[in-house]
């Protein structure tokens, strides 16, 4: 699956939405390529979630065009080649019947035709995905009885089971201990150096990778599209931490 | 000595089950009850579970109908409460209102219709009444027959969508993003409430029916650690409900219905005692 993808796994030209003529998200424009890690930050409310939404076709933009792996996202159907990772806080029925495998098994039905049906081959791919984030060993638990991190790398498990060519995470780790944060940005940073774009939603950009990261800062309008070198030295960065913080962008001597 | 009479009694507590009349009762029973278990779990973890309830009063507009121009009221009633459920639908979309406002609309005014009608067509007769309360005991064969097989073909279709209906139901946006075709799924919901409703109004009635969908599920749910299993126990209490209710209604002279539903509930008792006892 990963690979497969010719032009830009993003475009978002000129997007607008809003509900009853209240604008959410203004005028924004920026590309993801192929490979590219786009970090989208920006204050609550500041149409980041819905910018994910449109980017998905689950919402309708009211302007604009948006091209998801080559073809307007309206049309988009090769959903075996996307991946999602909602943030699970703000949805999560902790008292659906449903055990960890079963959730994460869902991640292959964009592969399936009607009626789908899974394997045991499909079931070895959720086993392995299990593994690469580190949970193996509650895969046949109740959903409900897991912790938030848990539930989580659930969520990313079931993410990673189709080799996705561009995968979205919405504050992936806001329900993860911080232990656990590390091992979560390892996994989605090897599978972006295997060929997967990111668009990726995480108010806390600390501990960022600079080089080769794209970041998007948004607050109803785009107020910065570059890369991460571009915003350490940007109005843009004093803007997003306020006035009085001081920031010091560093490179590590591996990046 | 009470254990010894009553194994002695036993062929004579089961020999009803050679007339034919109870054999239909017990087949629609099992069909009727299997697809409202297992529709009921969706119903449920969707906060829909009212629907069933609401579309019960467009039934009974149906059933109204039907019996004011002596044509089949199964049939008007069926045609009826699948177009209102429709609107339901639609009301939510185009008139961006919530689904219980929505239901609550759709189901005052198809009860109201249904007064109307019955008064005009002479009263509350002992056929509407039979309606309303429920009669398996006295199901026809024309009607024996579409229950099976209307039944069949839900409980089919579901086995058949298992996969895309659990994903539905779990995370509907997260669904959309694989593929799966939610807006087809929400009308297939809505459309196979109204088809059981009106299945299941001859097991139970339709004042009880749709706690012949929403109990089974709430059951299960007691006890179920997977989405596959939930389904089969919440089958599994439909029928027992449905065979048990059947049970002491033709021996203790009891209204079917009610029985039905009167095990449903003890069954959901037990489930949730043993859920408390064990700390599930």
């Amino acid at each position: 699956m990963v690979g497969n993808v010719t032009g830009p796994a993003l475009e978002m030209r000129r997007v607008g939405f809003g509900y009853n003529a209240h604008p959410v998200v203004e005028d924004i424009t920026f590309t993801i390529g192929q490979g590219d890690y786009l970090w989208v930050i920006g204050p609550n409310g500041s149409g980041k979630t819905t910018l994910m939404k449109l980017a998905l076709g689950i919402l309708e933009p009211g302007q604009g065009e948006i091209l998801l792996l080559g073809r307007p996202v309206e049309v988009f159907r090769r959903w075996e080649r996307v991946a999602y990772v909602p943030q699970t806080v703000s949805r999560f029925d902790p008292f659906f019947p449903a055990s960890a495998m079963e959730v994460a098994a869902m991640g292959l039905l964009s592969e399936k035709t009607f009626p789908r049906r899974l394997n045991a081959r499909d079931k070895k791919r959720v086993e392995r995905a299990f593994e690469q984030v580190g949970i193996a060993g509650i895969m046949k638990q109740r959903i409900g009885e897991l912790s938030g991190g848990q539930v989580q790398r659930v969520y990313l498990a079931r993410a990673l089971v189709s080799k996705p060519d561009i995968i979205f995470l919405d504050e992936p780790t806001s329900a993860v201990e911080p232990g656990v944060r590390e091992e979560f940005f390892r996994v989605i940073d090897e599978l972006n150096r295997q060929g997967t774009a990111v668009f990726l939603i995480n108010h806390d950009i600390t501990g960022m990778g600079i080089k080769n990261n794209k970041i998007l800062f948004i607050n109803r309008t785009q107020l910065f599209f570059g890369n991460g070198e571009e915003f350490c030295i940007s109005p843009s960065m004093g803007e997003y931490f306020g006035s009085s913080q001081h920031i010091i962008c560093h490179q590590h001597a591996d990046e | 000595m009470y254990a010894f009479e009553f194994a002695g009694r036993f062929p004579e507590l089961f020999s009803f089950l050679a007339s034919g009349f109870i054999q239909r009762a017990i087949l629609t029973g099992v069909f009727v009850g299997t697809a409202s278990g297992v529709l009921g779990v969706f119903l449920v973890l969707r906060r829909y579970a009212l629907i069933g309830h609401g579309l019960t009063h467009v039934a009974f507009g149906g059933v109204a109908i039907g019996l004011l121009f002596s044509a089949q009221p199964f049939w008007w009633s069926l045609a009826v409460t699948v177009l209102s459920s429709v609107g339901i639908l639609k009301l939510q979309e185009r008139v961006k209102m919530h689904a219980d406002v929505a239901i609550g609309i759709v189901s005052a005014v198809g009860m109201a219709a249904g007064i109307i009608i019955a008064s005009a067509a002479g009263g509350y007769n002992v056929d509407l009444m039979s309606y309303l309360f429920g009669s398996i005991l006295t199901i026809s064969k024309s009607e024996f027959w579409v229950s099976i097989a209307v039944s069949a073909v839900v409980i089919g279709f579901i086995v058949a969508a298992y996969h895309d209906l659990f994903a539905v139901t779990f995370d509907e946006e997260s669904a959309r993003t694989m593929g799966v075709r939610v807006n087809f799924y929400n009308y297939f919901f809505t459309v196979v409430s109204a088809v059981i409703v009106v299945v299941g109004m001859r097991v139970v009635g339709l004042l009880l029916i749709s706690s012949l969908v929403i109990l089974p599920a709430v059951t299960s749910l007691q006890l179920s650690r997977t989405f596959s299993w939930c389904l089969v126990l919440s089958a599994c209490v439909a029928v027992l409900s449905v065979l048990g209710g059947i049970f002491f209604s033709y021996h203790l002279s009891l209204p079917s219905g009610g029985t039905i539903v009167a095990v449903n509930f003890l069954l959901f008792l037990l489930a949730y005692a043993y859920r408390a006892v064990s700390g599930r």
